[in-house]
């Protein structure tokens, strides 16, 4: 059984390191050459004392030891990750807003990238070492090597600017809120697309090599003889009898998947305007905005270590032999 | 290593070591200087293979002709379908030759094959940095873990197993943007963030061949541990290391044109492959070679890279053939 101790224990020092990380930021933000009303500086129209009650109001003319104290006071005990320095409203209520965009954004990524990983990485693996095989080994070294900064900026211009097919940007159309609940789901999907698509895309070729060494792996096993043996069809035991066990490794695999599939959503909701969490988080850090930085960096951090605690969770319960060694 | 396989990794190498070659002869290869702005807008968006007359300015600049006749009193070119008349004292001093542009030039007139070459300079002087700070950290790190008591052992692999899980680019992009964008913070930041998976591998390679038995033969004979690491440990860890190395610089690589594409890269005139995806990112069709060209460069280095790497692992370990 795998047991709550398990599941404590990996909590407890995700914390730990999410502590010491954070901490390591907050250091290493406000130790930097400058500070938030550095860009204010520039501008001749703004005295001097404006940007002094600036700096108390945030709290940046104490020392950095009490600052760090407070802060950690209020995150540690209150719950409180401040204001945001640019749009004046709690750190929460802003990341609470951008979160759900951003989970419909990686939902859609995982569906394209885990959709398109399997299938290929399952038509790879029946035809072993055939030209299929090497044609997709080709292709998922490619999808993996183009740059998805690169993929999206072209599917902007070809598939939105040039055909029309695609919104490029945002995640609703103007008018979405008058809009009847399916029209609206439909618009949502609509500008849903293209992100998804590119970021789905760049990632699927490692889920195909997973799912295509995992097949293998058990194709060549005993029991799938045997089965083939009875008079099977090769469908039917592909389907049933090789493929869920060939699946441990994948769903494994989402735990190193999720870190770089943020990362890539940080550029993509940059390029694509949509107004998640790795935008807030991309517009923080360009205007300094270091209870936000903070922030985003911790909510980023602890959706990895959920992920990948998830996928342990479900690897352990899909497979047996897991379990028992956790227990 | 069968026939077939061989192909695909020597065309590897090769196109690594013409990419290689070309941003360290950078200097006497570019045929214009990368950051300098050719006669905008009539150089502007040149395609590939376009021919010009470069005519050098009194005051500096040059004039891109499609044609000229020279009289008794200057020139007369053709400039951006007009002709134009240019007296003597008008032209700079140098000579005016027909160049070809082989690549064309970008939105602001700037030749396109230059910046490549220039941007695999700067791609390979930062993807080597990182690299090396990363192999150095990661062995540190993981001889450390292998050889320095279980205690150890278990607080740095813990660390190395977070750290890996971390969404590293939200704080390389803090840290390079509050930083600055220099190529030292740069190398530092990203090197700084990359060293685990070589440290994980060092660890596992340490511990097994602390179990084998030249080692123990080895400490028998008086060896102490220092050269024991030395002598015995490190010609076998330099193959899985090097493997290890060639995938960590494509890693690298992808990385720096990804800060380089949301402007956190080195300082603008500088060519960078993604800062020129960047700037030329809204023409990607029409004018598809100043954005193309650049993202080839990255594809082919970083296709070339993991094949150099899964090639090197398969010729080394036999093993690992049948299901890479």
């Amino acid at each position: 059984m795998i047991t709550a101790l398990f599941v404590l224990r990996r909590i407890l020092s995700a914390l730990l390191l999410l502590a010491l990380v954070l901490s390591a930021t907050f250091f290493l933000i406000h130790l930097a050459p400058g500070d938030p009303t550095t860009l204010l500086a520039v501008d001749p129209r703004v005295p001097p004392e404006h940007r002094q009650r600036l700096l108390e109001l945030y709290g940046l003319d104490q020392p950095l030891g009490v600052q760090y104290l407070r802060w950690l006071e209020a995150v540690a005990l209150h719950g409180d990750w401040g204001r945001s320095y640019s749009l004046g409203r709690p750190v929460t209520e802003i990341l609470a807003e951008s979160l759900p965009n951003t989970v419909w954004l990686v939902c859609g990524t995982l569906l394209v990238q885990y959709g398109f990983g399997l299938l290929l990485g399952i038509a790879a693996a029946t035809r072993r070492d055939g030209l299929l095989d090497h044609q997709i080994r080709a292709v998922s070294l490619l999808l993996f090597a183009l740059p998805s900064f690169w993929l999206a900026l072209m599917a902007i211009e070809g598939l939105s600017v040039r055909l029309d097919l695609f919104p490029a940007s945002g995640m609703r159309s103007l008018d979405a809120d008058v809009l009847p609940a399916v029209v609206r789901l439909a618009d949502r999907l609509h500008h849903l697309a293209l992100p998804a698509l590119v970021l789905g895309l760049s990632g699927c070729g490692q889920i195909a090599r997973l799912v295509r060494n995992g097949l293998i792996e058990v194709l060549s096993q005993d029991y799938v003889r045997a089965a083939r043996a009875r008079g099977l069809s090769p469908g039917r035991v592909l389907w049933v009898h090789a493929l869920p066990n060939a699946l441990g490794p994948v769903v494994q695999g989402f735990g190193v998947v999720l870190p770089s599939l943020l990362s890539g959503a940080l550029i993509i909701e940059a390029i694509f305007a949509w107004p998640g969490v790795g935008r807030v988080a991309y517009r923080a850090i360009l205007s300094r905005d270091y209870p936000m930085v903070l922030a985003t960096t911790a909510l980023a951090a602890a959706l990895v270590v959920l992920g990948s605690l998830l996928a342990d969770l479900l690897h352990a319960w899909l497979d047996p032999r897991v379990r028992e060694s956790h227990a | 290593m069968p026939e077939r396989r061989r192909l695909p990794l020597f065309s590897a190498a090769a196109v690594l070591a013409a990419l290689m070659l070309g941003g360290l002869a950078a200097p006497w290869l570019a045929p214009f200087d990368p950051a300098t702005q050719l006669d905008p807008p009539a150089g502007s968006r040149l395609p590939p293979l376009s021919l010009r007359y470069v005519v050098p300015l009194a005051n500096g600049g040059v004039l891109l002709a499609e044609d000229l006749h020279r009289h008794d009193g200057g020139l007369e070119i053709s400039h951006r379908g007009e002709t134009v008349t240019l007296r003597r004292d008008e032209i700079g001093r140098g000579e005016i030759r027909r160049r070809i542009f082989l690549l064309g030039t970008d939105e602001v007139g700037r030749d396109v094959l230059s910046r490549l070459l220039y941007g695999a300079r700067l791609t390979f002087l930062i993807a080597f940095s990182a690299i090396a700070l990363m192999t150095a950290i990661g062995v540190s790190v993981g001889t450390l873990a292998a050889l320095g008591g279980r205690l150890l052992d278990a607080v740095l692999m813990r660390l190395v197993d977070g750290l890996l899980a971390f969404p590293w680019i939200f704080l390389l992009i803090t840290l390079v943007a509050l930083w600055g964008s220099d190529l030292t913070t740069l190398v530092l930041v990203i090197g700084m963030s990359g060293w685990m998976s070589i440290s994980r591998l060092v660890r596992a390679e340490v511990l097994s061949l602390a179990q084998r038995d030249f080692v123990l033969a080895a400490r028998a004979l008086g060896a102490g541990p220092l050269r024991i690491f030395l002598r015995h440990m490190v010609p076998h860890l330099a193959t899985p290391l090097v493997v290890q190395m060639a995938l960590g610089v494509a890693g690298v690589i992808s990385t720096e044109a990804a800060l380089s594409f949301l402007g956190l890269g080195v300082a603008p005139p500088q060519a960078s492959w993604g800062r020129m995806i960047a700037e030329n990112g809204d023409r990607m069709l029409d004018a598809w070679w100043a954005s193309l060209f650049p993202a080839l460069a990255l594809v082919l280095t970083v296709i070339a890279l993991n094949l150099i790497g899964d090639g090197l692992r398969d010729a080394l370990d036999p093993r690992s053939r049948s299901s890479s």
